[in-house]
């Protein structure tokens, strides 16, 4: 019984530890819509999202999340994709608003699975994110 | 692949190697402060390390401290987001504020001891290390 309440314990703080990342990307974005963003100031915005959204993609794997960790390993890439066109060309090559709204999307998704970890079993819902993904992917592609 | 197992008990160090020595070569270390050296200088020889395993509870240096360095390391050498090594925890500690810290600190997997070889393919699969 001890190792079962153990168990509960650990992952409901993982669970808890994935809402405050997602806190942190909310307060993140609510930075990035501002109207002026020197070139430093969004890479390192995008810099504090991507280490939030890693932070939730390994505790994700760890506790059995799959449907974030998928999440979170496309949308890493899609960061990363930001982050090399600020350094290399002084601002994004997709449009900021796609972006933006695709990590809402996302935090949408993390904050669902988590108050509703048996979701993730639904297959209309595994549909949404095998399309939601699709979309990240066609984002980076173009 | 470049590989760098930490671990200060022997047993542990040599499960690791046997597992792991037909994916690349493999370096150990028997202590935090003794990885962070090891990963500075393979970086300042070019030579960086594509995958660490480590532990947390050692001497001189815990594996939490090490991994804080190891990223700190990487920052300073302009070496961001994914283009670093992959950290893997390897530990017996279970708890839910080592759990959390470590991928705070931007580790990419955390595996309870005793590993399981399985378990630790599937990982390096994951992490696009090897083919499946």
């Amino acid at each position: 019984m001890t190792k079962v309440y153990q168990v509960d314990y650990v992952i409901e703080t993982l669970i808890a530890e994935i809402i405050k990342q997602v806190d942190y990307i909310r307060f993140a974005l609510v930075e990035l819509s501002e109207p002026i963003l020197q070139e430093i100031q969004l890479n390192d915005m995008f810099y504090r999202i991507f280490q939030s959204v890693h932070c939730i993609n390994g505790i994700s794997d760890f506790i059995g999340f799959d449907v974030i960790e998928k999440i979170c390993s496309f949308l890493e890439k899609l960061i990363l994709n930001c982050r090399k066109d600020i350094i290399n060309f002084g601002k994004l090559q997709y449009e900021e608003n796609d972006v933006i709204n695709l990590i809402k999307n996302a935090i949408h998704y993390f904050e669902k699975t988590c108050r509703t970890p048996a979701i993730q079993n639904d297959l209309d819902f595994k549909s949404e994110i095998n399309l939601f993904c699709k979309s990240i992917q066609d984002t980076i592609n173009n | 692949m470049k590989i760098l197992i930490v671990d200060d008990d022997f047993t542990s160090r040599r499960i690791l190697l046997k597992y792991l020595s037909e994916y690349g070569t493999c370096d150990v270390a028997v202590d935090g402060k003794e990885a962070v050296e090891a990963f500075k200088m393979a970086l300042d020889e070019g030579e960086s390390y594509d995958l660490v395993f480590l532990d947390i509870m050692m001497p001189e240096l815990n594996g939490q401290e090490a991994l804080k360095q190891i990223r700190q390391i990487e920052i300073q050498n302009g070496k961001y987001d994914l283009d670093g090594a992959k950290v893997i925890m390897t530990t017996s500690i279970d708890d839910a504020e080592n759990i959390k810290t470590a991928f705070r600190e931007q580790c990419e997997g955390y595996i309870v001891k005793p590993v399981d070889k399985a378990k630790l393919i599937s990982k390096l699969i994951k992490l696009e290390l090897i083919n499946p």
